[in-house]
């Protein structure tokens, strides 16, 4: 278990929050990073929409080959995602697409991926439909291993429902991830979530398993979450 | 029920099949594609039968064949997918077939984008088909409500033998939100004696048809349509109104746009502006009653949509000259900031105090 290979690659149920897990790990992580957004089915909601937040905080962002980050839904997958696997100096994180079918578009580039330096961490939200139970959560860890061609190598607890979470849903999460991690041994590396409700955690004196990793909603507008 | 997170698209699905969906027929579209995927995933666990058509229109017509067999049906398209629907919606509506159709709306014309967008307002309440038709037209703000009218679409087209188009935008499709199925409020449901599932040599066939050759006949026809139009009309039009009560300025806006004019009445109000907001939540049939319950502080009112301006012609039918009436709008799949429609009204409601001097 480490949170320390220098390539992170971020997979799981599609919905569960990869992207902005993916966001909130490239701003966690020491310079230079660049945030690679493999996601090629899902049209919305992208990381690289996040791109001029990112930017401005010194990490390279490698959306499409066309240099568009809004608006398409093509597979064009650039080559300068090479020399970002290659350089020894840069942490790198991968966001995936969502299920075996999103993780997919990783495949080509398995052979310029150094296992021993990189981590495959499965983003689990307990109040997604994939993340129902521990044996759902398992089958879906195993296929998409299969589609990346990779062992998963750890656990980011992302367990939430948008404005309305609370420390109950990241302790939902946690019991989860537990139970995942008596089936197969996978760590939970980071807990994920909205600032408050990780200082709510610590104050009630909760030790969800896992780093925290402040989830900020970037791609999130705000009348989105606004109590209705 | 516990609570959880969906995207719009597969929520749709999830309470389509809660519904008493069973079949699915449609063709693929971004950005509504996980809708046909979670169907082809689920509807054969529940006995159902998803089927991707040859095109849009084939799609449409298979939707005709089983509503007529009696069969809880849906197909689901965005945008240009639901144009090349118009001739089977209008050979539904004529034969008086229920099924629920979903367009998660994206910019236009033509191909347009996949970006969210309103610009089908017309093509939803008017209809691109021909003759005198009109089917239900719900407009959904959030993932929740957009279950709570999918789960009950099915009964309300069931009651009246009527098409309900289910307008949501690609927002509302590719958003996350928190949801929980509930049950929709009983309706006594009329028995389908009129379906073609086999006479079994023991009634005269059933016919499910749109051809009246005769005029009177067709007169006929128009004239019971008609009269089921006025039925749903009374009954079934639904509509919020938000902070109307003492509002000098009335915002009128459905589905995402209304989320984010929600929050620029919030705003108006914190600045001292008194905003409110009718949301229409069916577009047919129209909530002209929201209208004519506004008290005399209004003193404007504004139709905010992602399009050039389209529901924009039914605010001015239901204002009838009372009060003027404004207009923002972003399109191509542009969303609105709620910064700028503050303005607008701001704007507006200075314009007006001007005319009256």
């Amino acid at each position: 278990m480490t949170s320390g290979g220098r390539i992170a690659i971020l997979c799981g149920h599609y919905g569960t929050g990869k992207s902005e897990c993916s966001i909130a790990l490239a701003r966690t992580l020491p310079a230079p990073v660049t945030l690679i957004d493999l996601d090629v089915v899902n049209p919305y909601f992208r990381s690289r929409e996040a791109r001029a937040v990112l930017e401005a905080d010194g990490i390279a962002v490698i959306g499409n080959s066309l240099g568009i980050d809004t608006g398409v839904d093509l597979p064009a997958i650039p080559g300068s995602i090479v020399p970002a696997l290659r350089d020894q100096q840069r942490r790198v994180v991968i966001d995936l697409g969502g299920d075996p079918v999103g993780a997919r578009a990783i495949r080509q580039f398995r052979p310029r991926i150094p296992t021993e330096d990189t981590d495959l961490l499965y983003v689990v939200n307990a109040f997604r439909q994939g993340n129902r139970d521990s044996d759902t959560t398992v089958a879906s860890i195993r296929e998409i291993e299969q589609s990346v061609g990779l062992k998963c190598t750890g656990l980011i607890n992302n367990s939430h429902l948008l404005g309305e979470t609370t420390v109950d849903h990241v302790m939902s999460g946690d019991r989860l991830c537990r139970e995942v991690f008596d089936a197969t041994g996978l760590p939970v590396v980071w807990v994920a979530a909205r600032p408050p409700v990780l200082d709510a955690c610590r104050d009630a004196a909760l030790q969800p398993a896992g780093m925290p990793l402040p989830v900020t909603g970037v791609l999130r507008q705000d009348w989105m979450d606004s109590r209705r | 029920m516990e609570k959880v997170l969906m995207k719009g698209n597969e929520a749709v699905g999830a309470a389509a099949i809660r519904g008493g969906c069973r079949y699915f027929f449609g063709y693929p579209i971004t950005p509504q594609n996980e809708l046909p995927e979670y169907m082809s995933r689920e509807l054969p666990k529940v006995g159902g039968v998803f089927l991707q058509a040859e095109s849009e229109i084939a799609a449409i017509n298979m939707v005709y064949g089983a509503a007529g067999s009696g069969a809880r049906v849906m197909t689901s398209s965005s945008s240009p997918g639901i144009a090349l629907k118009q001739e089977g919606i209008s050979y539904i509506a004529g034969a008086e077939l229920p099924c629920v159709i979903v367009n998660m709306m994206r910019g236009g014309p033509g191909l347009g984008g996949i970006q969210p967008g309103q610009s089908d307002y017309f093509q939803a309440t008017r209809g691109g088909g021909n003759g005198d038709y009109r089917h239900i037209v719900y407009a959904p703000a959030s993932v929740q409500e957009t279950v709570d009218i999918m789960t009950e679409a099915f009964d309300v087209a069931d009651q009246y033998r009527i098409p309900v188009l289910v307008l949501g935008d690609g927002m509302i499709g590719q958003m996350m939100e928190p949801v929980e199925f509930r049950d929709p409020p009983t309706r006594e449901l009329p028995e389908k004696d009129w379906i073609t599932d086999g006479t079994a040599g023991r009634r005269a066939p059933n016919i499910i048809n749109s051809l009246y050759l005769a005029p009177q006949d067709l007169e006929d026809h128009n004239r019971r349509l008609d009269a089921k139009h006025r039925l749903i009309t009374e009954r079934e039009t639904r509509w919020e109104s938000f902070r109307c009560d003492d509002a000098e300025i009335v915002f009128v806006s459905y589905g995402t746009a209304s989320r984010i004019v929600r929050n620029a009445v919030e705003m108006l109000r914190e600045q001292g502006v008194r905003a409110g907001l009718i949301r229409p939540i069916t577009l047919w049939p129209w909530p002209q009653a929201a209208f004519d319950a506004l008290g005399p502080s209004v003193r404007a009112l504004m139709a905010v949509e992602m399009s050039m301006g389209q529901m924009i012609d039914d605010v001015k039918i239901s204002a009838a000259g009372r009060w003027p009436v404004g207009f923002y709008g972003r399109s191509g799949g542009m969303v609105p900031d709620q910064h700028a429609i503050a303005e607008a009204a701001v704007a507006m409601l200075e314009t007006a105090t001007q005319e009256v001097r």
